[in-house]
């Protein structure tokens, strides 16, 4: 487990260090050189902008090309899909498949593409410029656009659910009592998304049950564990800079700890965002496989 | 602590210089100003500031003695224009501040073009 982690974020952390070590620096050159201050935290932001966020900046760059590649998939396989429906209508009864929950899902990552991505660099940018010149601050416009796209992103994942409480006669394949305290316990320990992240995965679990006796039950565990990796991925990074800020507060100068404490608030976000593209995604891939095996059959 | 003793010895000594002869003061006032400059930098300054930079070894290279050196790039400079400004040049005090300045973002040019590189891939679609 440590091992996973590590290949995950191993190199972040290492970059995480040198914040620690540039800030204790910083302190130093600005006690020897007092009038130097003004320079210090100028070039601080130089040094903090290229070494440490560039993590942050590299997953959004991923989600990005993952939207963008989602996006082309549903383009491509949705003439496929049609036909298959009307051909064979069995694959409608047998993984209660809704039409409108993969136009939803379609939906859902078009304008995340589209939307969502675009004002969480929005926010990012606007955080970084609000501490780089304080005097001109943008930091409750950021703030709006994060609570604006948390709404969007929490109304998706309840529209699924309800959807697919509506058309599912599958239940979850844990029992309810074991999964129950640790879905409690991830919604609090997760800020933000862990709502989400419990509320998708019963919806996925729900949903994917019955497809299980067709794909494979290992078939569908791999399926979710790399659906769900850029997910845990980001949930991680964006953990690590708020515990970061945490760690360098005492004596790095605020507008630091500030700025990657809100790189952080809105990595929560981008994994909310990726939440949407994940669940679309596993759909799509679910419906492939029980079309195949019924073409096979 | 030996450091102190000298610069105070040569303070006295201006002080006599500047009672003796009046009108050799400034010179003899520049000339050691920049002799004990060099002699402080030598001795004590530039050992600590290596010292230092091989403390926080483990900052990503060029960002460690960058700071460092650009710290001590403009603590020289601060300290020759207001040796300058002492003196009653005031706008020459000014355009060395503005030399070293223009020195120091020199050396963090090609960083901040990095940065901006990134920045504006975040933006291009």
């Amino acid at each position: 487990m440590t091992q996973f982690i590590h290949s995950l974020i191993g190199s972040l952390v290492a970059s995480f260090v040198t914040v620690l070590l540039i800030a204790l620096l910083a302190a130093v050159v600005n006690y020897l050189f007092p009038a130097f201050r003004e320079w210090t935290d100028h070039l601080l932001f130089i040094v903090i902008l290229l070494a440490v966020l560039r993590p942050a900046f590299d997953q959004v760059l991923l989600v990005r090309t993952m939207m963008k590649s989602t996006a082309a998939l549903f383009v491509s396989s949705y003439p496929i899909l049609t036909a298959g429906m009307a051909i064979s209508g069995n694959a409608l009864n047998l993984i209660s498949f809704q039409p409108a929950l993969l136009l939803f899902a379609h939906g859902a990552v078009y304008f995340a593409d589209r939307l969502l991505l675009p004002l969480m660099t929005a926010a990012m940018l606007l955080d970084v410029i609000t501490r780089m010149n304080p005097r001109i601050p943008y930091s409750k416009l950021s703030d709006m656009l994060r609570t604006t796209l948390l709404a969007f992103v929490s109304a998706v994942v309840a529209a699924y659910s309800i959807f697919i409480t509506a058309g599912g006669a599958v239940t979850f394949g844990l029992s309810e009592t074991a999964s129950e305290p640790l879905k409690e316990l991830i919604r609090q320990n997760i800020p933000f998304v862990g709502s989400f992240v419990t509320d998708s995965l019963g919806a996925i679990g729900r949903y994917s049950s019955g497809a299980g006796t067709l794909a494979g039950g290992w078939m569908l565990v791999t399926l979710w564990g790399i659906a769900a990796l850029p997910v845990i991925q980001t949930l991680l990074v964006a953990f690590l800079y708020r515990w970061t800020a945490a760690i360098i507060e005492p004596f790095a100068a605020e507008a630091f700890s500030d700025v990657l404490d809100d790189i952080g608030r809105s990595l929560f976000v981008l994994s909310g965002i990726t939440f949407l593209l994940v669940f679309a995604f596993i759909y799509t891939v679910l419906f492939f496989i029980a079309f195949l095996k019924l073409m096979g059959s | 602590m030996g450091l102190l003793f000298q610069l105070f010895t040569v303070f006295l000594l201006l002080l006599a210089i500047r009672f003796a002869v009046p009108q050799l003061h400034p010179l003899l006032h520049s000339a050691l100003f920049v002799f004990l400059l060099g002699y402080v930098m030598i001795q004590a300054f530039i050992p600590f500031l290596q010292t230092l930079s091989r403390t926080f070894e483990s900052i990503p290279q060029p960002f460690g003695p960058l700071l460092l050196g650009s710290a001590f790039v403009f603590f020289l400079g601060e300290s020759l224009s207001g040796h300058l400004e002492e003196s009653g040049y005031a706008s020459l005090a000014r355009l060395s501040e503005l030399a070293v300045k223009i020195f120091i973002l020199s050396f963090w040019l090609p960083h901040l073009s990095r940065l901006i590189q990134q920045l504006s891939q975040l933006i291009t679609p």
